[in-house]
């Protein structure tokens, strides 16, 4: 594999990883998959993309819109179609119906305001790219994997070392009893779900600047979806290694064997990689609701 | 029970079918409807919004001239969504519910191809702007009867792109094409053998074709680059010509891009830098005189003016024929083989053979000077 190929990769693995930590970060607490993630990645983006980046505000007010917009809809969403299913201890099939459900609302508010056609993100830089070792990377590619590295390490220290991450682990590890140790619960999940819409919203704006934005952006949920699982449901730290690994693979494959077959390989090495380790790379053995 | 329901029912079908008989009382005393099925909602939306308000101008000025044979000429919209299975539907409901007596297909070959054989079935004239030739044939190269093309096929357009190439000093290619799109696959061989015909080169290993879905186009081009080809030949839609042209310019690629009639403006916009190295083929000359005002009055707020075009001059071709031979859908489709208009985009004159417009209906080749369209040379060469 060329080392231009492996930039590729890595950055296309880097947007995957802000994908699958979304999706890890609910399954850690309430332990089902949060499908209506890809329309809000899309929701975040479209909403950045028409407040901010079309009035030529630059790249970093852009970000800070789309992961705000992300932050208000994903709570927006927490209360709206997971709170009462939450409380009523409802049958775990109705978060899976409700984040779905979700996710065609979201998707079809984005459809009705923007149509279905697609939008460019402008270009935030003068220079388009850099030489590095041979390798040609684009400017928006090293910001976007710098600021993807930057928010995954500030998630981690706040997961490991501030008293919300310590309640946040307490939490997806038991509720009840997280609960019973005096911890809201209830708060805890609202903060998991406004980083989750973070992570979420600068995905979103990720993608829109690397490809282009359509209503449809956030079917590349499944990607991170599969990069969770890869990593281990539940393991933040796994979803980034799955990611990363998903995002190398598929350039490898791309690169050697072309579009088309490279997709199939791709996930033909994902099945056999969890026939082999069912658990995923972290070795989390969590059920999941739905 | 059972009695009173059947009752009801019988009420409503009668009720129904003399509203049905009602309709096509008034459609025989004095109105023309056609119906015009395009992609208004979907990925190719741009497109199909552009042919409808075309079509729609062209039933304006029509009506205001007296309409067909003094009959008033109705239109309804129907969306194809982009989407076959709704392409269908809508047609069905167009020719069945509604009665048009003509209609205005899509621009996209592979909504068309979806659509060809439910057309053999209704007796409706439809034209289409899709410019794969495959589109008005069926498997065994039978040309389906009720179906039209109004713009020059890709074989056509392809021969052109090559030509202009070669004659502008590009001596090597590569392509990178979408392998499950119909138009872009018909618009590879025609300029490949072109190409070859006339000296160029193009190495296997520099014909590249992908998936649609595919998003990482930087990996899937950088070969072609790295190969240090004079031009890459992209036969793709707007959305994945954008991508195209940011993969090219991040590596570094210093040559020309070539690309279909979807590298016309508003790709430009869409790119929002230096498109200069960027050339496309389109049915209409900007700055010639009349069409430049026909941008300004008519059409300056459609998203792609050519097909604006393409969709007034259809109609006006389609009732040209309707006021010589009536609404009979067998009799339209028999004089449409062989018709000739001549209005914004030239004169289109059709085949019989083929049931799109023979060679000769002007195309233009144009580059971008920044991100301003500069047409260079006008086909057929006039000497």
């Amino acid at each position: 594999m060329s080392f231009q190929t492996l930039i590729n990769g890595i950055s296309t693995g880097t947007v995957y990883a802000l994908i699958a930590i979304g999706f890890a970060l609910v399954f850690n607490i309430l332990k089902f998959s949060n499908f209506s993630y890809g329309a809000t990645m899309t929701a975040s983006a479209f909403i950045a993309y028409f407040l901010v980046a079309s009035k030529g505000w630059g790249l970093f007010p852009t970000l800070v819109c789309s992961a705000t917009a992300g932050a208000l809809i994903s709570i927006i969403g927490e209360y709206v179609g997971f709170r009462r299913i939450l409380k009523n201890h409802s049958p775990s099939t109705y978060f899976f119906v409700s984040s779905i459900t979700l996710g065609t609302l979201y998707e079809g508010i984005v459809t009705l305001k923007a149509g279905t056609n697609f939008y460019v993100y402008p270009n935030f830089f003068k220079e388009s790219s850099v030489d590095i070792l041979g390798a040609v990377v684009s400017k928006e590619n090293i910001i976007m994997l710098v600021i993807s590295v930057a928010a995954l390490v500030v998630l981690a220290l706040i997961i490991q070392k501030t008293s919300i991450g310590r309640a946040i682990r307490a939490v997806s590890f038991d509720r009840d009893t997280a609960q019973l140790m005096g911890i809201n619960a209830t708060l805890i999940i609202q903060v998991v779900f406004v980083i989750s819409g973070i992570f979420g919203g600068l995905a979103g704006c990720f993608l829109g600047i690397k490809y282009t934005l359509t209503s449809t952006l956030g079917s590349l949920v499944v990607k991170g979806f599969i990069a969770s699982v890869i990593g281990g449901l539940g393991s933040l730290t796994g979803a980034v290694i799955g990611a990363m690994l998903l995002g190398i693979l598929e350039a490898f494959f791309l690169s050697t064997i072309g579009s088309g077959w490279a997709t199939i390989a791709s996930f033909a090495v994902m099945l056999v990689f969890l026939l082999v380790r069912p658990q995923g790379i972290a070795g989390s053995n969590v059920q999941e609701k739905a | 029970m059972r009695k009173t329901i059947a009752i009801v029912m019988i009420a409503l079908m009668t009720l129904a079918s003399v509203f049905a008989n009602g309709s096509s009382e008034s459609a025989a005393g004095g109105t023309i409807t056609v119906g015009i099925l395009q992609d208004t909602t979907g990925a190719t939306a741009t497109l199909g919004k552009s042919v409808q308000k075309g079509v729609e101008d062209a039933i304006a000025d029509i009506n205001a001239k007296g309409g067909i044979n003094g009959k008033t000429v109705k239109y309804i919209e129907y969306d194809t969504a982009a989407n076959v299975d709704t392409a269908i539907s809508a047609y069905i409901r167009a020719v069945t519910v509604d009665q048009v007596d003509f209609l205005f297909g899509p621009p996209i070959a592979n909504i068309v191809s979806g659509l060809k054989a439910t057309t053999a079935s209704y007796g409706v004239p439809m034209i289409t702007f899709a410019v794969d030739p495959l589109c008005y044939m069926d498997n065994e190269g039978k040309i389906y009867e009720y179906l039209f093309c109004a713009q020059p096929s890709t074989v056509v357009q392809g021969q052109i792109m090559a030509e202009f190439a070669m004659q502008n000093g590009f001596k090597n290619f590569g392509v990178f094409y979408t392998q499950d799109n119909s138009y872009s696959l018909s618009l590879l061989d025609p300029f490949v053998s072109t190409v070859k015909a006339n000296g160029g080169t193009i190495e296997d290993k520099n014909v590249i074709g992908y998936n649609a879905s595919e998003t990482d186009i930087k990996t899937l081009i950088q070969p072609i680059i790295k190969a240090g080809v004079d031009a890459i030949y992209c036969p793709n839609y707007t959305a994945p010509l954008v991508l195209i042209k940011k993969a090219c310019d991040e590596l570094g690629f210093k040559g020309a891009i070539i690309t279909g009639l979807d590298g016309a403006p508003a790709f430009n916009s869409q790119v929002g830098a230096d498109c200069s190295n960027v050339y496309f083929i389109n049915n209409i000359d900007i700055y010639e005189e009349e069409t430049a005002k026909a941008i300004a009055e008519r059409c300056s707020d459609v998203g792609a003016p050519n097909k604006y075009f393409l969709g007034y001059d259809s109609m006006q071709m389609a009732a040209a024929v309707m006021a010589e031979v009536g609404t009979d859908g067998k009799a339209v489709a028999k004089a449409l083989e062989t018709a000739e208009y001549t209005g914004l985009t030239g004169t289109i004159k059709m085949d019989p053979a083929s049931h799109m417009p023979v060679l000769g209906t002007p195309m233009f080749m144009y580059k971008y000077d920044g991100t301003t369209p500069v047409m260079l040379q006008k086909y057929p060469v006039e000497k």
